[in-house]
């Protein structure tokens, strides 16, 4: 029904920033592993990538004019959940059991490239977001609560 | 039965206002939601200009001194009166500025603002409606 579209787009919001920050808490509790699932090499941070439901253009054309009544959407998807490629960070902990045995990284153990600090303001970025649309949801509750009373003078 | 009265214009001016406020409360909830995505850009809703306009063209009808008289069909009219009955919100999107530097220009505390007074907004048509409603009751009511 036409009212209830709204709290489904509200709830696109939550489950997306639910999922950051599952990503967020995953990549903290890993903040110090150095072998990953397969074994090649230490955790990567994941990110989540985010897209509109409704994809349209980001430019404007007189000939495309399609890109340009895409209605008033349907929310947020999670699009994947990829790897952070950034380089990795070395720390010299020769007694290390991952630690690089030759080369001239000898001695040293390639930790993740987590870091705390980006970790925590997308943790607080995300809770944030969360409220935002919690908050939609509680307004619209109160909308459709009103419409009730239409009629009952 | 009542078509051609206030009352029934009043109704209809207030079912459309309400109608799009719920459809605004979408746009915004949609903006809301993405405000972490890269590149988006924000939409908006436009409704109350339009039936502004109209509204005041049809004054501007009735006021006019001299009504046009046309004869033939294939007669050009000086000026047309809008009719709002066929006034549709419309959504336009927010191509051109950027807030932030992911590209994304969804300002949270505005889109916030935006949907209290929206729905600030729908509760006060919805006691309009209701006022109507009354109203209507009462005058059918003192015939009897």
């Amino acid at each position: 029904m036409g009212m209830y579209n709204s709290i489904n787009i509200s709830s696109t919001g939550l489950s997306a920033q639910r999922l950051r920050m599952d990503v967020v808490s995953n990549n903290i509790a890993n903040a110090t592993t150095t072998r990953n699932a397969n074994g090649d090499g230490p955790f990567r941070r994941d990110r989540v990538i985010m897209t509109p439901m409704n994809l349209r253009t980001r430019w404007k054309s007189p000939l495309y004019p399609f890109g340009l009544s895409p209605g008033e959407g349907k929310g947020v998807k999670v699009m994947k959940i990829e790897k952070d490629m950034t380089p990795l960070r070395l720390v010299y902990d020769p007694t290390h059991p991952d630690s690089i045995q030759i080369g001239p990284k000898q001695g040293y153990v390639e930790m993740p490239n987590v870091n705390i600090v980006t970790e925590m303001t997308d943790m607080i970025s995300a809770s944030r977001s969360y409220e935002a649309n919690v908050q939609m949801i509680n307004g619209s509750k109160a909308m459709i609560n009103k419409a009730m009373e239409i009629g009952r003078a | 039965m009542f078509e051609k009265t206030h009352f029934m214009k009043t109704q209809d001016l207030l079912h459309r206002g309400m109608n799009a406020s719920v459809t605004r409360r979408k746009v915004l909830s949609d903006n809301i939601a993405n405000v972490d995505v890269p590149h988006f850009k924000r939409s908006e809703l436009v409704f109350e200009s339009m039936i502004q306009r109209a509204l005041e063209s049809e004054k501007i009808e009735k006021e006019k001194a001299v009504p046009t008289k046309i004869s033939s069909d294939k007669h050009f009219e000086f000026f047309k009166p809008l009719d709002y009955t066929e006034l549709q919100p419309k959504v336009n999107i927010d191509y051109l500025t950027t807030v932030r530097a992911d590209g994304n220009n969804v300002d949270i505390e505005k889109e916030m603002v935006d949907s209290t007074q929206n729905q600030m907004t729908y509760m006060l048509l919805v006691e309009r409606l209701n006022q109507n409603n009354r109203l209507m009751m009462q005058m059918m009511r003192s015939g009897s």
